[in-house]
């Protein structure tokens, strides 16, 4: 009887998504104990380890995880991009992300929506429900959808990000900063759980990114300073996993995610510096303050992270690169990062040249970087023209990594189509899930 | 002109769109509706909008401006107001469905002081 009750019902699918968390990191704080809603729930569901996309932003990732396509498609390429025709960059938002979301196509189809704060979600866009924005969003009054949905965040306290420049003044009050916006985000999640009307629901925790990218030497080493209140904090995220289980009972399909590994810094590398040195890239003045004062005759200059761009004619303003000497370029420019060697140590930084070709495709493939540089472990690639330094180091302790991030299904075994399951696939999975028709043109493939 | 600002937003809505002459278009917002518009963003008369069957064939009137759910004062109303009154109406009245489908706004998410702040934020977690 309950069977059949169940197979009447409308499926319902929850996800928390856990910024930058890794899936041999999860195995590891399970295995020292530390985390036992996580072991009860991986001991008797399905674990993967997933990719990211690249670059290995947040933008980008949960743009593919959204849409259940490339960058070529949803048009996100990194958290600063280029303004068509100029090197002037901006801030990509939602505005720009050029495709249906999940929660736009479950809209579609009539189904309650409740997204709250998932990256590239600011400003917020109509869907059938609610949907809270994400730390892109400058204040509360404009992060929701529908916007009577700020006034009650107001009251209810919530804040939409950690503040980073603590971090970089008092790593302690970080901590308790990335503690209370934890608190306020579960408190609100909770409050819309309960409350509102949904067949979809996620919640997107922010704070696991932040804490890994000042404290993951803590991630590695238990004796670091910090390390209690590091692993302090996932006890909490652990706790608020066991919460939500409970709280959705066994109808609902629980889904766990995150959108990239990480690793730790060894140095924060500028690569348009080392550019310069090679003679690839040249600037007007001695001390550049924007790609604006670099010279005509550069052949290529990089947007952070690794995104190098051809100085090529008829498409940069100042662009001296004939079409016809465009792949010669980029043959250069490819072999002279993967010659880029630590200063200290002589280690190699580029582990890989990517062409955009290879990992791009569709309407807006026009706007990717020729090539995509991919660093070894703990080379952070930057793209400050300002720095006159190669690299250093500062506050930031963690990098984004690809290969390591992690996808959980409840009820339902994982059986990837390829042999990687990457980000992309999450989309036509949750839309399967929920008996809706997967979009054709999504890259990603359902793996349930 | 109002149609430069019109058709590529109902284009990236999949709505099929045929320009008749220079100021009339008809598209086919969904199975059961036809739009059909004046455009006379240059001229003091106000901008019809039907989004009922119509085979009017571009033919304006009196009982058309009547029966119209959407007026816009085009001697009032910028082309871009009333490219997005018209949108919005249009989703209002169903006939296009609000979720999704978007085309690139290239307004700005952010006044300059926001996006000063926005890339301050990111610059502190080393994203710019």
């Amino acid at each position: 009887m309950i069977n059949v009750l169940r197979k009447n019902h409308s499926p319902r699918v929850v996800v928390i998504s856990l910024d930058g968390v890794p899936y041999s990191f999860i195995k590891a704080r399970i295995a020292a104990g530390d985390l036992p809603n996580f072991k009860t729930l991986f001991d008797n569901g399905s674990l993967r380890r997933m990719n990211s996309v690249q670059p290995c932003a947040s933008s980008v990732a949960w743009a593919s995880y959204m849409t259940g396509k490339n960058p070529g498609k949803h048009n996100i390429f990194g958290f600063v991009d280029k303004k068509p025709g100029t090197l002037e960059t901006f801030v990509p938002t939602s505005a720009n992300m050029m495709s249906d979301t999940i929660g736009e196509i479950m809209s579609r189809a009539g189904k309650k929506v409740f997204v709250m704060n998932v990256p590239v979600t600011f400003p917020p866009r109509p869907v059938n429900g609610i949907l809270i924005g994400c730390f892109l969003g400058t204040g509360l009054e404009k992060i929701a959808y529908p916007a009577q949905v700020s006034a009650e965040l107001k009251k209810m306290g919530y804040r939409i990000d950690a503040s980073a420049a603590i971090a970089r003044e008092n790593l302690s009050r970080f901590i308790d900063e990335c503690n209370d916006v934890l608190n306020k985000r579960a408190e609100v999640m909770f409050h819309y759980l309960a409350q509102a009307s949904w067949d979809f629901f996620q919640c997107h925790i922010m704070e696991t990114d932040r804490m890994n990218h000042f404290f993951w030497e803590c991630a590695e080493n238990q004796n670091a300073p910090y390390a209690k209140a590091f692993v302090d904090f996932y006890k909490r995220v652990d706790d608020l996993i066991g919460v939500v289980e409970r709280k959705i009972g066994d109808e609902t399909e629980l889904i766990i995610l995150s959108d990239h590994g990480f690793c730790p810094i060894k140095k924060e590398i500028y690569l348009n510096r080392f550019l310069a040195a090679a003679g690839l890239l040249k600037f007007k003045t001695a001390s550049p303050k924007s790609l604006n004062d670099m010279q005509a005759e550069s052949v290529a200059y990089s947007l952070i992270p690794g995104r190098i761009f051809i100085n090529l004619q008829g498409r940069e303003p100042q662009g001296t690169v004939a079409p016809e000497r465009y792949e010669e370029a980029r043959e250069k420019v490819a072999r002279t990062l993967l010659e880029c060697k630590a200063p200290d140590s002589g280690a190699p930084i580029i582990r890989d040249v990517i062409k955009r070709e290879d990992v791009y495709h569709g309407e807006h493939f026009s706007k990717a970087a020729d090539l995509i540089a991919v660093p070894h472990d703990g080379y952070d690639l930057k793209g400050d023209v300002t720095k006159l330094i190669f690299g250093e180091n500062t506050a930031l302790t963690g990098m984004h990594k690809f290969d390591d991030a992690l996808i959980f299904v409840r009820q339902r075994e994982i059986k990837p189509v390829q042999e990687n399951l990457w980000i992309g696939d999450v989309a036509p999975t949750i839309l399967k899930l929920m008996n809706l028709t997967v979009p054709a043109d999504m890259d990603g493939a359902a793996f349930v | 002109m109002i149609l430069d600002d019109l058709v590529p937003q109902l284009k990236a809505r999949k709505c099929k769109v045929e320009i008749m002459d220079d100021a009339v278009v008809r598209v086919e917002v969904n199975q059961n509706f036809v739009l059909s518009h004046r455009d006379c963003a240059s001229s003091q008369v106000p901008l019809v909008v039907t989004c009922r069957q119509s085979n009017s064939g571009g033919a304006f009137t009196i009982d058309t401006m009547n029966a119209a759910e959407i007026v816009c004062e085009a001697n009032r109303e910028t082309p871009d107001e009333c490219a997005q009154k018209i949108m919005r109406q249009l989703e209002q009245l169903g006939c296009l469905s609000p979720f999704g489908n978007r085309i690139e706004n290239d307004r700005r998410a952010y006044s300059e002081a926001e996006e000063v702040l926005v890339t301050q934020r990111l610059a502190e977690l080393g994203y710019v």
